[in-house]
């Protein structure tokens, strides 16, 4: 039992050392890397523009949603007229931040597993190797990098559709007045708000890409089964590790920012 | 005889407690092609990773031409290494003529112009010319087995290492991935190592063969000494698979060269008869030989022979061969050669002369299928017959 | 997919998460104009509840600054609360601040009744007419037990 305690603590921090040294490596072969742009733009593309259409309509779904539910629990108290403030500082401190990170990871974080965990198995990954190319370098480091550039733009476009999202379901379909929601959304939400927002999704965007690349690219050492069915594992573990990380990082930051 | 070129001392790999080399010493000789043979999962892979620098092992010493530092990050004056992986590995986002170009591209600082047209040169060689712009999705497993190559040998390397370079192909794909190896080591000058289940076929390429067992190398020589030993498991392994092919693609050719035995008998002075797979069934009886032997036993014989000062050449057409006694005026091999193609000549059939002695390959019309002949013992260059002027 | 495309289309992303971003932060999450035009003045209450940093200051209920600090003057035992006004927005000095509230329980700001002294308030002085927090639990108190004057 105790001895059980003990392997599973030594594992542990193995597992946890590895990532690390995973995300310093990654970051260290950035310096050698060629054609740094067109690799960080390629991952933007991927991470980006390929995840803007669901970062769109969930944005939007959740502004309403927002929008409907703050309008009935507010108006219950009479307070109807800071639905505004309700609604936009919910998305910029809270749901635009972790809600973006979560669909991005279903989106592009298990594609970025599957696709590296592929070339885990067919050996692309032991080819870069030999040929001279820092498979770190080449495959997480760009990745790491966009990310941080992608989730803050994708969290300010949820933000944004998210407060007009509550502005179509507070103002058009329950006749509140739109001067009023508006100038409640500018009072209601201060700088530090945004910036903690910002800080926020460039954590997730951060640890996410980690997460998701390192379990591709350690598809052959974690798996039970060796191929489609161990491309298939890491890609799982890739998503709940993720979402859990980010729900985790989000407490984190909230307790720590306040 | 300086130094040899790789060195392998006492290398020892653990995956989690499981031994899977147990303390390797092989050496291989500049310009030479070595086959690492044995079961599967006894960690020829793992061994050949460990030279390419991707493992790293436990204990033990890998020297390449004198130094310690294998594989791509060890400076501009350390050897280059390529390795073919099994499966290839082409990046499957890249074209074939990206994928070949990219050590170049992504390792120095070579000129775009330069890079193109080295490429260009590159799949001329390996008759890639059409497939330049296709994805390896869009291939045959051929093609992107010789892309793959292209891509090991654009840096020039000195040293290849081949991952099972036959897996999954048709026997007539395997013949010429060998005739590649052979070939293109003539031409392009490197040192190959090669992991390989293929028992006959390889053989016929390499220049020494060891063989791998419980993680340490249990045999190291040249192919014929392989078909000489004593060792019973290594017999029972080389014959196992010889015999499995026999069974499978033997029985037409045989019964081609046996129906006509008596008139082939008299244009030859002498013959030997080897298969592996009539071993078991001893027929030569029936057929009034002087000598029917084991493919194994065939070999000696025919060394004792050559040792009595007779012209006596052995050949193999994979499930039998022949060793000749020449008439005076007759270069014996071209005799052989005819008398096959007088036994059936309605087939077109791929001759193969030993790799040993040269890689160029013959065609002519002789025996159906199976369909390659090869010399085992080293012939004298004036004996080389071409195919056309065996064919006029 | 070729590149040209692909950097197209991501230049275009980029493009709208920089205005999104832009927006977020110095539209919503300001309001405020840059420090130098504005200027800053405070104003003492008995009471400053409910103010916070970044509470509204309004002109006839138009938000035209925001609160940046609310702090107690230990020698008279008064919120002191800055806040930064426009420069362009001339206030005399008989200016009254009250501290007023959105609804029942909505949030505080501070209102400002211009008036018309014809003498402006400098940048920095201190606006002693003021109103402070209606103090809720009191009213009712005063409801519940009576001490409201009946008229």
């Amino acid at each position: 039992m105790i001895a059980a305690t003990g392997r599973f603590t030594i594992a542990l921090v193995r597992e946890w050392g590895t990532f690390a040294l995973f995300i310093l490596r990654s970051l260290w072969s950035l310096l050698k890397l060629r054609a740094f742009f067109r690799r960080v733009s390629r991952a933007i593309y991927e991470m980006g523009v390929r995840c803007a259409p669901i970062i769109v309509t969930v944005g939007c779904f959740t502004g309403l949603v927002l929008g409907l539910q703050g309008y009935f629990t507010l108006s219950k108290i009479g307070s109807e007229f800071i639905l505004g403030s309700t609604v936009a500082l919910a998305l910029i401190r809270e749901l635009g931040p972790v809600l973006s990170a979560l669909m991005i990871v279903g989106q592009a974080g298990s594609a970025m597993a599957a696709e590296i965990g592929i070339q885990r198995n067919s050996e692309q990954i032991d080819a870069l190797e030999t040929i001279g190319v820092n498979p770190l370098g080449f495959l997480v480091g760009p990745r790491l990098v966009a990310a941080l550039v992608v989730f803050p733009l994708h969290t300010a476009i949820f933000d944004l559709i998210g407060i007009v999202g509550g502005y179509v379901s507070g103002v058009m379909i329950m006749s509140m007045d739109g001067g009023v929601y508006w100038q409640n959304v500018y009072d209601g939400v201060q700088r530090v708000d945004v910036f903690n927002g910002f800080q926020k999704s460039l954590a997730f965007g951060f640890i996410v890409t980690a997460i998701c690349a390192f379990e591709g690219f350690n598809t052959h050492r974690k798996s039970s089964q060796p191929g489609a069915r161990g491309v298939s594992q890491s890609t799982t573990r890739a998503v709940v590790f993720s979402s859990i990380a980010v729900l985790a990082v989000d407490f984190v930051i909230t307790s720590l920012l306040g | 005889m300086g130094t040899p070129f790789l060195e392998i001392k006492g290398v020892k790999k653990a995956f989690n407690g499981r031994v899977v080399l147990d303390g390797i010493d092989l050496t291989v000789d500049r310009g030479s092609i070595t086959t690492i043979m044995g079961k599967s999962g006894i960690g020829k892979s793992v061994l050949l990773k460990c030279i390419a620098g991707l493992v790293d092992y436990d204990a033990g010493e890998i020297l390449l031409d004198g130094q310690s530092c294998i594989g791509a990050n060890c400076g501009k004056d350390s050897p280059r290494l390529s390795y073919l992986f099994q499966q290839n590995a082409l990046f499957d986002s890249m074209t074939a003529a990206e994928n070949v170009a990219f050590p170049l591209v992504e390792t120095t600082r070579m000129r775009r112009r330069e890079i193109r047209r080295k490429v260009k040169e590159l799949f001329e060689q390996l008759d890639l010319g059409d497939v330049a712009n296709k994805y390896p999705a869009e291939m045959s497993g051929g093609m992107q087995k010789r892309v793959a190559l292209g891509r090991a040998l654009i840096t020039q390397p000195q040293l290849i290492l081949f991952d099972e370079p036959t897996t999954g192909l048709d026997p007539q794909r395997k013949n010429s991935v060998f005739t590649m190896v052979a070939d293109y080591r003539k031409r392009f000058d490197f040192t190959a190592v090669m992991v390989s289940h293929d028992i006959p076929e390889a053989l016929f390429v390499s220049d020494r063969v060891a063989w791998v067992d419980k993680g340490v190398v249990r045999f190291v020589g040249s192919p014929t000494d392989l078909e000489l030993t004593r060792d019973p498991e290594l017999v029972e392994f080389v014959h196992h698979r010889n015999g499995l092919l026999s069974d499978l693609a033997g029985q037409q050719g045989r019964s081609a060269l046996f129906s006509d035995w008596p008139e082939l008998r008299k244009k030859f002075d002498e013959f030997i008869v080897a298969t592996c797979a009539t071993e078991r069934r001893r027929p030569g009886s029936d057929l009034g030989l002087k000598r029917f032997v084991s493919y194994r036993e065939a070999v000696s014989s025919v060394k004792d022979l050559a040792r009595e000062g007779s012209s006596i050449y052995f050949l193999d057409e994979r499930h039998f061969g022949f060793a000749v006694k020449s008439k005076p005026d007759q270069p014996p091999l071209a005799q052989v050669l005819r008398s096959l193609k007088e036994l059936n000549d309605a087939q077109p059939l791929t001759v193969m002369t030993s790799y040993q002695w040269s890689a160029r390959s013959y065609r002519l019309a002789a025996l159906p299928s199976p369909s390659a002949l090869w010399t085992l013992e080293d012939l004298p260059s004036a004996d080389v017959v071409s195919a056309n002027a065996l064919s006029a | 997919m070729n590149s040209r495309t692909v950097e197209l289309s991501v230049g275009v992303f980029v493009l709208i998460g920089l205005a999104a971003v832009a927006y977020l932060t110095l539209r919503i999450g300001g309001g405020r104009v840059a420090a130098s035009d504005t200027y800053s003045l405070d104003a003492r209450f008995t009471n400053a509840s409910g103010l916070k940093t970044g509470s509204s200051v309004r002109v006839a209920g138009v938000t035209v600054g925001n609160v940046t600090n609310v702090r107690l003057n230990y020698e008279d035992m008064v919120a002191v609360v800055s806040f930064r006004v426009p420069k362009d927005l001339k206030l005399d000095d008989d200016t009254v601040a009250a501290i007023k509230s959105a609804g029942l329980i909505g949030e505080k700001f501070i209102s400002l009744k211009p008036g018309g002294s014809g003498l402006p308030l400098k940048p920095g002085s201190i606006i002693v007419d003021t109103e402070s927090s209606v103090d809720l639990e009191d009213i009712i108190a005063r409801f519940a037990f009576g001490t409201v004057d009946k008229k």
